[in-house]
């Protein structure tokens, strides 16, 4: 009975390895390599010349990293005030013409966002909304929301009026309810949401550039041209940043979301020690 | 929770109206005097502005002869500050002007654009560029003949002085100089060359741009030169049968081909890749200086070279122009004019810097400025500019290419 | 005093066009609970028990009528603001609070401090009996200790009026009895008015002032155990209560006959004529000595033939068969071993035992 879950730890970790580590060794070692020629399993020689333009050069990586990560939070932000309330209606009220509302607010995720973002793009025009920021956040929340709103209502499935119903018979306002009783379940799908908007945000390349005009420089921004443009070196070494950019955000709301947890336990768990 | 969702979107409305700032009309009229007035008044009306320049933004090079080179000089000689703002495809601006102009936006971000053939094209069909404003740029008065065919049309395509030439591109075969002796200088001699390596000769599949460049010689040289071809395509009742010599042609040298013709690669990246691991033996290209920049990156072997063909290649010139509703009309001028300068261009030819061919009549040239374009170290892969200059073919215009891909398709790659 | 008066309260649910939901309606009841009493409204379920505690509770809003605590009308005021507190079937607990944070939540609601709150809490805690548990969390506890919890958490805040939705009917029978003690207990030690909802008799009789019989959305009756066990309004009531013998007949001349089962002796005491049931409990109905003759004029004699034996903790309960109808009655375990079944015992029942309701 041991082996067996050794095996299987050993199977997953090899799994791991094989689908999430393996992917990115061809992309380090591209990134460092200098005449890698075709039938050579490795690079002969390295140089850092790609990390060295990506970081160091007058290509303002990280600026742009800043401005991809202060859009996907603000758009996660915006979204998650936007899902709880819309989710709370979908998932408990009987509202004539749900179906419609729902297929509106999913359609996001069936049409490419590039139909719908020629649309936006005459309509920002006109309101001046291209180039800014503010431009760019509005229009990332349409490829976002859906996902937040969707896993936002499973988790108000899983929560039953009961509770809300208890806490208020205990004397909690509208507020203390949502605040003590909701908010707290609601937190893993909103994490789980959130998790998807920032990395949806952080992806995308055309909505940014149209919207942005070009004047909104995140990183895909600096990326794409790179990937069409055959200089694999630093391809490589954008997507790396991108990706430890992503991961990274993603182990931030995880780390927060842990010390959030945490800090309940312990708390509690020092007392009963005592 | 509603209170707070009512509070966001009242926020926001005040951002909104906060950035939809009211547009000044007089601007437009302020900037056609720019067509007019004096030199002076356009340098001095250009200080202090932010001029965005889009471009595409993948290649290193390119991207640092702009950040590194132009910029710093722009900002210290004539207080414009160049802000290149990185595109994945001209097209991409094109279509964005396109939904400007539509909206009535007066005030865009697009100072300068960078495009040729097509997307000029497009961008001047659709009334996307500013103005005829080449005539008032001191550099293009002095070194630039405006009569020149590469310079009065583009892909065919007059220009009218919507655009300023800022370089030029010729086509180039590569070549392996350990692996190929005398590298085949005329399509009859490429066929027998075939012949004799089978498998080391391929070319993209159309509709890839170079791919599609390599055919347009193919034509020239089968179907008994360019000049037929520089009226529009329905002028020519019999082109059909013009043609026919040139798939015969390809067809012909398709058993030779890399793996045995039954496919192309898709383009011409794999195409590099293929020369670069040794399978194919040629490779080619529309930027004469890229064999050189490929060895400094240590993907072709040293011994990588190019040549042209007996009987000239394609060269085309690209452009820099202002969209209609620029706001920094003379910053984008004084930043065009400067990147015009024999400075900027020769700063330009250095493959250390870009590898980019001089858009300047080197005629025109003082002798200093010819021995400086001449003194730059292009690498052993590049040929000399003289060489280049003396073999050039004008392009074909997009009518006729739309033609030649679609019977590729149906002629070639069929069977 | 601050007494709970239900003013006519109903509600309906579900309109005839929407399928899908049962229509259901609480017919209106009107009721006044006295401060300190422990109230129950037994019914079995879906008879509308929970419907009427949640309008209490405010939960749902009534159609029609008032709610009155004392000089104060409720009808209006929001569920937060009623200062009730209410105990559900499960627990409830905010599973990311410990349990002290848990009781103390209704007086971070009233905005108490915290040194306060914790205090209190702790006190309230160790009243049912879970002193030291008060920093684990919700999962970390039985289900009989987390509605222990429950229970005091709604208790800490001293509610003018402690709402309880069938609380222990998740429990096993064992932890639910001895929920029931600690409840009891505390209700008198704290005087706190109870309302408690419930499908279970025994539960209602051992904890309860008085209680209300609901069925099919109608308070039928109120009273205290013994009332309602002994002077049923109707035979609703008398069965739900658990009576067995209930014999249908008329009432004519002062006498009681029920033609088909071949019955019929004086009937003086019922007060009524015309059709009736007659009620037996089944501890009225006594074993004759076989060779007793004391035939009485208060008495009614019979015979039955044993039908069935059950051991019922303690005592035996015996159905007997006679005229075609089966009654039933409480034997002593010395009794029993005097029959068996199949066999003709004499039985009476004294005629001031007897209890009838009209038809």
């Amino acid at each position: 009975m041991k082996g067996f879950p050794r095996f299987i730890k050993a199977f997953l970790f090899l799994f791991l390895f094989v689908f999430i580590v393996f992917p990115f060794v061809p992309l380090v070692l591209s990134s460092i390599s200098y005449g890698w020629q075709w039938p050579n399993v490795l690079p002969e020689s390295f140089s850092l010349r790609a990390w060295e333009y990506v970081l160091f050069g007058s290509s303002d990586t990280l600026r742009a990293i800043g401005v991809s990560l202060s859009i996907a939070l603000i758009v996660t932000a915006v979204n998650v005030v936007l899902a709880v309330p819309a989710a709370n209606a979908l998932a408990r009220y009987q509202i004539k013409g749900k179906w419609l509302v729902e297929a509106i607010l999913f359609a996001p995720i069936v049409i490419p966002p590039f139909v719908a973002v020629m649309g936006i793009h005459l309509t920002f025009l006109r309101i001046g909304l291209t180039e800014t920021i503010l431009g760019v956040v509005l229009a990332h929340i349409s490829p976002t929301l859906p996902y937040v709103v969707r896993s936002v209502i499973i988790s108000y499935n899983t929560l039953s009026t009961d509770w809300e119903d208890q806490a208020r018979m205990l004397g909690a306002g509208a507020f203390s309810r949502f605040y003590h009783v909701v908010l707290p379940h609601l937190l893993p799908g909103i994490a789980a949401g959130a998790s998807l908007s920032i990395l949806i945000s952080l992806s995308q390349y055309l909505i940014t550039f149209i919207i942005g005009s070009g004047r909104v420089v995140t990183l895909p921004i600096l990326l794409f041209p790179f990937i069409s443009g055959g200089d694999p070196a630093i391809a490589s070494a954008y997507s790396l940043l991108f990706a430890a950019m992503a991961i990274g955000t993603l182990m931030g709301l995880d780390f927060a979301l842990k010390r959030y947890y945490r800090n309940k336990k312990t708390a509690a768990g020092k007392t009963v020690e005592e | 929770m509603k209170k707070i969702s009512l509070m966001a979107s009242g926020l926001l409305v005040l951002v909104l109206a906060a950035c939809s700032n009211e547009t000044g009309n007089s601007a437009a009229e302020e900037a056609d005097s720019l067509l007019k007035s004096d030199w002076k008044n356009v340098t001095e009306e250009a200080a202090g502005q932010e001029v965005n320049m889009y471009m595409w933004g993948g290649n290193e090079n390119i991207n640092r002869y702009l950040d590194e080179w132009v910029a710093p000089r722009l900002q210290e000689e004539h207080d414009v500050e160049l802000n290149r703002v990185p595109v994945n495809d001209a097209q991409d601006f094109v279509n964005q002007l396109v939904d400007e102009k539509s909206a009535d936006k007066t005030e865009g971000s697009m100072d300068i654009i960078w495009i040729n053939g097509e997307n000029f094209k497009a961008a001047k069909d659709n009334g996307l560029l500013w103005g005829n404003f080449t005539g008032q740029l001191p550099n293009f008065q002095d070194y630039i003949d405006p009569e020149a065919p590469e310079v009065a049309a583009d892909f065919g395509e007059p220009v009218e002085g919507l655009e300023a030439p800022w370089g030029k591109a010729q086509f180039v075969l590569v070549y392996d100089e350990d692996k190929v002796k005398n590298p085949p200088k005329s399509m009859e001699e490429l066929a027998a060359w075939a012949k004799e390596n089978p498998g080391k000769f391929t070319y993209p599949a159309l509709p890839d741009f170079t791919g599609s460049a390599f055919i347009r010689h193919v034509l020239y040289e089968t179907t008994g030169g360019h000049e037929q071809y520089q009226q529009p395509a329905a002028e020519i009742a019999d082109l059909e049968t013009r043609l026919e010599p040139m798939w015969q042609y390809l067809n012909g040298i398709e058993p030779y081909l890399w793996r045995k013709g039954e496919t192309y690669p898709e383009s011409l990246a794999k195409q590099e890749q293929l020369f670069a691991s040794g399978e194919v033996w040629m490779t080619m290209s529309y930027d004469p200086a890229l064999a050189a920049s490929e060895v400094l990156k240590g993907r072709f072997p040293e011994s990588t070279r190019t040549y042209v063909l007996d009987g000239g290649t394609l060269a085309n010139t690209h452009y820099l122009s202002i969209p209609f509703n620029s706001s920094q009309k003379a910053g984008a001028m004084v930043a065009i004019n400067e990147m015009m300068s024999p400075e900027a261009q020769t700063a330009k030819l250095s493959p250390k810097n870009w590898g980019d061919l001089s858009a300047l009549d080197f005629e025109k040239l003082s002798a200093e400025q010819q021995q400086a374009l001449n003194d730059v170290d292009l690498g052993a892969a590049t040929l000399p500019i003289e060489e280049l200059e003396q073999k050039r073919l004008p392009e074909l215009s997009s009518d006729y290419i739309e033609i030649i891909e679609k019977g590729w398709m149906e002629n070639v790659a069929k069977d | 005093m601050s007494e709970l008066r239900i003013v006519n309260i109903e509600k309906q649910y579900g309109s005839l066009q929407q399928t899908g939901s049962r229509a259901f309606s609480l017919k209106p009841v009107d009721l006044a609970i006295q401060e300190g009493e422990f109230f129950s409204l037994l019914g079995p379920s879906g008879c509308g028990k929970t419907t009427l505690l949640k309008l209490v509770a405010g939960l749902l809003e009534a159609d029609k009528g008032e709610l009155w605590m004392g000089d104060a009308d409720l009808t209006r005021v929001p569920p937060e603001a009623r200062k009730f507190a209410m105990v559900f079937q499960q627990p409830l607990l905010f599973p990311h609070m410990t349990v002290e944070d848990n009781v103390a939540f209704g007086l971070k609601m009233q905005k108490s401090g915290k040194k306060e709150r914790i205090e209190r809490a702790r006190n309230m805690l160790s009243r049912v009996g879970l002193e030291g548990y008060g920093r684990r969390f919700p999962n970390e506890l039985s289900g009989g200790q987390q509605q222990r919890v429950a229970l005091a958490r709604a208790l800490v805040t001293n509610p003018r009026l402690l709402l309880m939705d069938e609380p222990f009917s998740a429990l096993d029978p064992s932890l639910r009895e001895e929920m029931r003690e600690l409840l009891g207990r505390i209700q008198k030690e704290l005087r706190v008015t109870v309302v408690f909802v419930t499908h279970d008799r025994e539960e209602a009789f051992h904890l309860s002032d008085r209680i209300g019989i609901m069925s099919e959305g109608e308070l039928l009756q109120v009273g205290t155990a013994k009332e309602l066990y002994e002077q049923p309004a109707s035979t609703k009531v008398a069965s739900f209560l658990g009576m067995k013998n209930i014999i249908p007949g008329a009432i004519s001349e002062g006498r009681f006959a029920a033609t088909s089962a071949g019955v019929d002796f004086p009937a003086a005491e019922a007060g009524l004529t015309g059709p009736a049931f007659l009620i037996l409990r089944a501890e009225t109905l006594q074993l004759m000595n076989s060779n007793a003759q004391t035939v009485r004029k208060d008495r009614w004699n019979f015979e039955g033939i044993v039908q069935s034996l059950r051991f019922n903790h303690g005592f035996y309960t015996c159905k007997v068969e006679m005229g075609g109808l089966e009654l039933e009655c409480s034997l002593s375990g010395q009794q029993v071993q005097s029959i068996s079944r199949g066999q003709t015992v004499p039985l009476a029942v004294d005629l001031k035992d007897m209890y009838w309701v009209a038809q």
